[in-house]
Formats: structure tokens, C-alpha cells, sequence
């Protein structure tokens, strides 16, 4: 299994902002995306730029646009089973640098790579898919 | 657990989850709840049906994303499964009392 890192987490990430955006609709999700684009923040550039992807969806939706923010600091809590605990920074980009800290240092992994992985292990081992895939 | 236990559980997590999207965020909604005036923030478990309007009024499609944060803040400070993730808090609330009770 492949140790915990910055890259996983940068993945993760990405991964819940996009499942907050899926709730808005596609259409929404889109426009968000594109917005951020062209303000110079790519889909991998999440994690690093916290604070400037919620100033710019601040700047688009007011405060309704934060809940995105918030909304996958709750969805990465859930990945790596730790709980969210808002009240513990004055910052969402504070909260989401303690987190990754936290991450980094308990080695955590999170539950969509350990099922990816035994996933890939349970076919090679029986040479057929899992049940569970696609 | 006793039910003013889960109540806290689900009263603290909505509050935490509307003060960090910003400072009055959480005094438009118990205003709104109470038609001009304040309703106490420890009764705001007994409000559970209209906040689920309240929320869709104040922050329209960013509503269901408000609800999913505090299941699951929620969930986590019960120790409990989330429930499948609705539009309607009210529900989730249920869904999540239920499972507490399940478990007991």
C-alpha cells in the first residue's frame, strides 16, 4: 500500500470538492469550475489554494458559497475517519492546513484508496473482478 | 444516550456548521425561525421541520450542502453511521435517531 503523502491528500482533496459540487448540479458544477479556472486555480490546485478557492466562491455566491468549502472539509473527515470539529480554527484554509497536518503525521489513509486497493488486490489474487466494481 | 443528549449532538453541529460560513449566518436563521425574534439556540432541535425551509430560503441550492455538514458532524460526534444524505434535514435527523436507537 502506498504510504500516505501530500499527493494522496491533494487527490482526496479534489475528490470531495468535486462530490459538494455534484449536489449543486452539473450545470453549477460546471460554471464553478470554470470560474476557478479562470482565475488561474486548477482542479489540483484545491488543497494549496483553500483560501483563495473560498474567497472566489464568497465572491460569486456570498456566504451560501462557503458551505462548498465546509462542505468538503466534512466530506475529507469522513475519507480518513476524523472528525471535523469547525470550531477548532478561526479559518476554514487554518482548519484544512490542521487537517492535512494531522493526516500526515497519523499516517492516515483514506477509505476511497483502501477500497481501490482491495479492489486491485482481490482481482489479482482470484484473477476475476470484484463484485463490488463496475 | 438520552434524547437531550442527541439533541445537543444535532443542536451544536447545525450551529458550528452555520457560524463558520459567516457571523450571522446563524442569527438570520433563528430570526427567521422566530418571525423577527430570536429563538433560543437550545431549542433549535424543536424547530427541526422549518428549519429545513428556513435554510432553503436563506441559502437556496447551498441548503443541502449545510444539512449534509451537519449529519455528518453529527454522525461523527455520535460515533454513528451517517444516514444516506437527503435534501430534507429533518429526515436525516430521523433516520440518524434511528440508527442511534438500533444500536442501543
Amino acid at each position: 500500500m502506498r504510504t500516505p503523502n501530500i499527493t494522496l491528500i491533494h487527490e482526496t482533496v479534489s475528490l470531495c470538492f468535486d462530490e459538494v459540487l455534484a449536489t449543486l448540479g452539473e450545470r453549477t458544477k460546471r460554471i464553478i469550475y470554470d470560474f476557478l479556472a479562470r482565475r488561474g486555480i486548477d482542479r489540483e490546485d484545491l488543497s494549496s489554494r483553500f483560501d483563495d478557492v473560498e474567497r472566489v466562491l464568497v465572491e460569486l455566491y456570498g456566504q451560501g458559497g462557503r458551505s462548498v468549502m465546509v462542505g468538503t472539509l466534512a466530506k475529507l473527515c469522513e475519507e480518513y475517519s476524523i472528525p471535523l470539529n469547525l470550531t477548532y480554527s478561526d479559518s476554514l484554509a487554518n482548519r484544512m492546513a490542521q487537517l492535512t497536518e494531522n493526516i500526515l503525521m497519523q499516517k492516515l489513509i483514506p477509505k476511497h484508496f483502501r477500497k481501490d486497493v482491495e479492489t486491485r488486490t482481490f482481482e489479482d489474487k482470484t484473477g476475476s473482478f470484484a463484485g463490488w466494481t463496475d | 444516550m438520552e434524547r437531550a443528549a442527541f439533541d445537543s449532538a444535532i443542536q451544536i453541529s447545525l450551529s458550528n456548521t452555520l457560524r463558520s460560513l459567516g457571523e450571522d449566518c446563524l442569527s438570520s436563521v433563528l430570526s427567521l425561525l422566530g418571525s423577527g425574534r430570536d429563538v433560543p439556540l437550545t431549542s433549535l432541535t424543536s424547530y427541526l421541520g422549518e428549519i429545513d425551509t428556513v435554510l432553503d430560503e436563506l441559502f437556496g441550492k447551498f441548503s443541502k450542502i449545510i444539512k449534509h455538514v451537519t449529519i455528518l458532524e453529527a454522525s461523527s460526534q455520535l460515533k454513528l453511521d451517517p444516514p444516506k444524505l437527503g435534501n430534507s434535514l429533518f429526515w436525516m435527523v430521523e433516520e440518524l435517531r434511528s440508527t442511534l436507537w438500533k444500536a442501543q
